[in-house]
């Protein structure tokens, strides 16, 4: 099986907005020796591209964008951040972001999804989660920089 | 949280009706209760004539807040209250509304028990709310079929089941304009919330699903909620309202017009339209052709001229500005 297959596997299991399939396809993608940033690349952060463009033409709906979403960010997570950082290897980024849901506010949904089209896009978001005080934002921002 | 001290200010001053708003958190709570007991002459006189009811909302799925430290402060005053939750399907709430309803209920009755553990004489209004969030567009849709099922039917049924009286909405839309959705979506669920049962219904002349208050849809509603009331009154039968005997007195060919019978019952028969125009095309273009909405224009700018509500008494209105002025500087004093 080509790279080809397996990052249009990759794409297909975000399409699927099953977390448990994103993982396993992504599992499935590293023990083949596929390159992690190239799984993010031309795999998962394409499907959730897919997802966001469908959803902006009115076929899909946000919980699809939501239930993507939190599928790629638990691959990137549990498996594939573990792996780059290991291979000290290092995602091309046309920016880096600091990102969090302020102070005295918990809702995060909205949050998220930013975060996750950013990370889509090739961005380096650095997700700080909810009621986040400003003090960490900046210590964030001067950490990243 | 002085703006919600000013709010209630302006609404002392300025109605004769029942209030039920929001004051977030137990300080706001205590001023806006020691403003309505300046109203009606002291803390014991307010338990027994509350003239206003405390909305609070809990945080859907499943949390509270600081903000519903209100809710202690106005049941140790044995004021009402009621919590509004507002489960969103598929977003804060299972995609069902059944599922979202037993996240309503799960939050009531904690608003419930935390209020009875305080003081066991609290008057409760209950709520059983599942709204829809638009999956497209994300906002809660005031308008929806889903959502008129959610406030009503499932709300009327627990809270019988509790024999509690119950609360939810009428008479909102998620049309920006008072046009055609909203007149539609109004009559949907105003009526579902009537036949429904359900006892304190509200949102009146809310548009775009509740980012827009307006006075003409709010004349509209005032229409529409006078059919409602109609339908909910229902169909009387017994001797009198079937009339045997006038229409054997009448016999056939003949007319009702003269008849007591007729004149008894029609003003108590029919509904009159103050609003809508049942006037013939001809009649219709004579007087301007106007639209509904034209015509609840005009209505609400008469009735903001003409109404003057009474007023407090001159000493009462002193008192409640101060109240509002040493509150805020007491709370400039903690920032």
């Amino acid at each position: 099986m080509g790279q080809e297959a397996i990052f249009d596997e990759l794409v297909n299991a975000v399409l699927s907005f099953d977390a448990d399939k994103v993982m396993d396809t992504t599992r499935k993608a590293l023990s083949q020796g596929i390159d992690p940033v190239s799984i993010i690349d031309d795999g998962l952060a394409k499907g959730l591209r897919v997802v966001g463009k469908k959803f902006e033409d009115g076929e899909l709906f946000l919980m699809h964008l939501v239930a993507a979403a939190e599928a790629v960010q638990r691959a990137l997570k549990e498996l594939l951040e573990p792996e780059i950082s290991k291979r000290k290897e290092k995602r091309e980024s046309l920016g880096r972001i600091v990102i969090g849901t302020v102070a005295g506010d918990i809702h995060d949904i909205g949050k998220n999804i930013v975060a996750a089209l950013l990370f889509a896009s090739g961005f380096e978001a650095h997700d700080l989660g909810k009621d986040v005080p400003v003090e960490e934002f900046v210590n964030k921002a001067k950490e990243v920089d | 949280m002085t703006e919600y001290l000013h709010e209630f200010e302006v609404l002392f001053n300025n109605t004769e009706k029942p209030i039920l708003y929001s004051c977030p958190g137990a300080y706001a709570a205590q001023k806006v209760l020691e403003m309505a007991s300046t109203i009606v002459g002291g803390k014991d006189e307010l338990r027994k004539r509350p003239i206003l009811t405390l909305y609070t909302e809990t945080v859907t799925p499943l949390a509270f807040s600081s903000t519903n430290e209100n809710i202690i402060e106005f049941a140790k005053a044995e004021v009402p209250f009621t919590n509004g939750p507002v489960p969103m399907l598929g977003a804060s709430a299972p995609m069902t509304l059944s599922g979202a309803g037993v996240v309503s209920n799960s939050e009531n009755l904690a608003t419930l028990t935390l209020s009875q553990l305080i003081n066991p004489h609290t008057p409760v209004i209950y709520t059983c709310w599942a709204t829809p969030m638009d999956p497209v567009t994300s906002r809660c849709s005031f308008g929806a079929p889903e959502f008129a099922l959610g406030t009503s039917v499932l709300n009327a049924t627990m809270a019988s089941y509790y024999g509690l009286p119950s609360y939810e909405f009428g008479g909102c839309s998620d049309s920006k304009l008072p046009d055609a959705q909203a007149g539609a979506e109004v009559m949907m669920n105003s009526m579902m919330a009537g036949l429904c049962g359900v006892n304190l219904i509200h949102d009146c002349g809310y548009l775009a699903g509740g980012s827009i208050g307006s006075i003409e849809m709010a004349v509209t509603c005032n229409e529409i909620i006078g059919m409602v009331s109609r339908i909910v009154k229902g169909v009387e039968v017994n001797d009198e309202t079937l009339a045997v005997d006038v229409i054997r007195a009448v016999g056939p060919e003949g007319h009702f017009m003269s008849q007591k019978h007729t004149l008894k019952h029609l003003e108590t028969e029919l509904f009159f339209p103050k609003l809508f125009d049942r006037t013939s095309e001809v009649t219709w273009a004579k007087a301007g052709k106007k639209d509904v909405r034209d015509i609840a224009k005009e209505k609400a700018k008469k009735i903001l001229k003409e109404h003057f509500p009474e007023t407090l008494p001159k000493d009462v209105e002193r008192q409640l500005a101060q109240i509002v002025k040493d509150a805020e500087k007491e709370l400039l004093k903690k920032i």
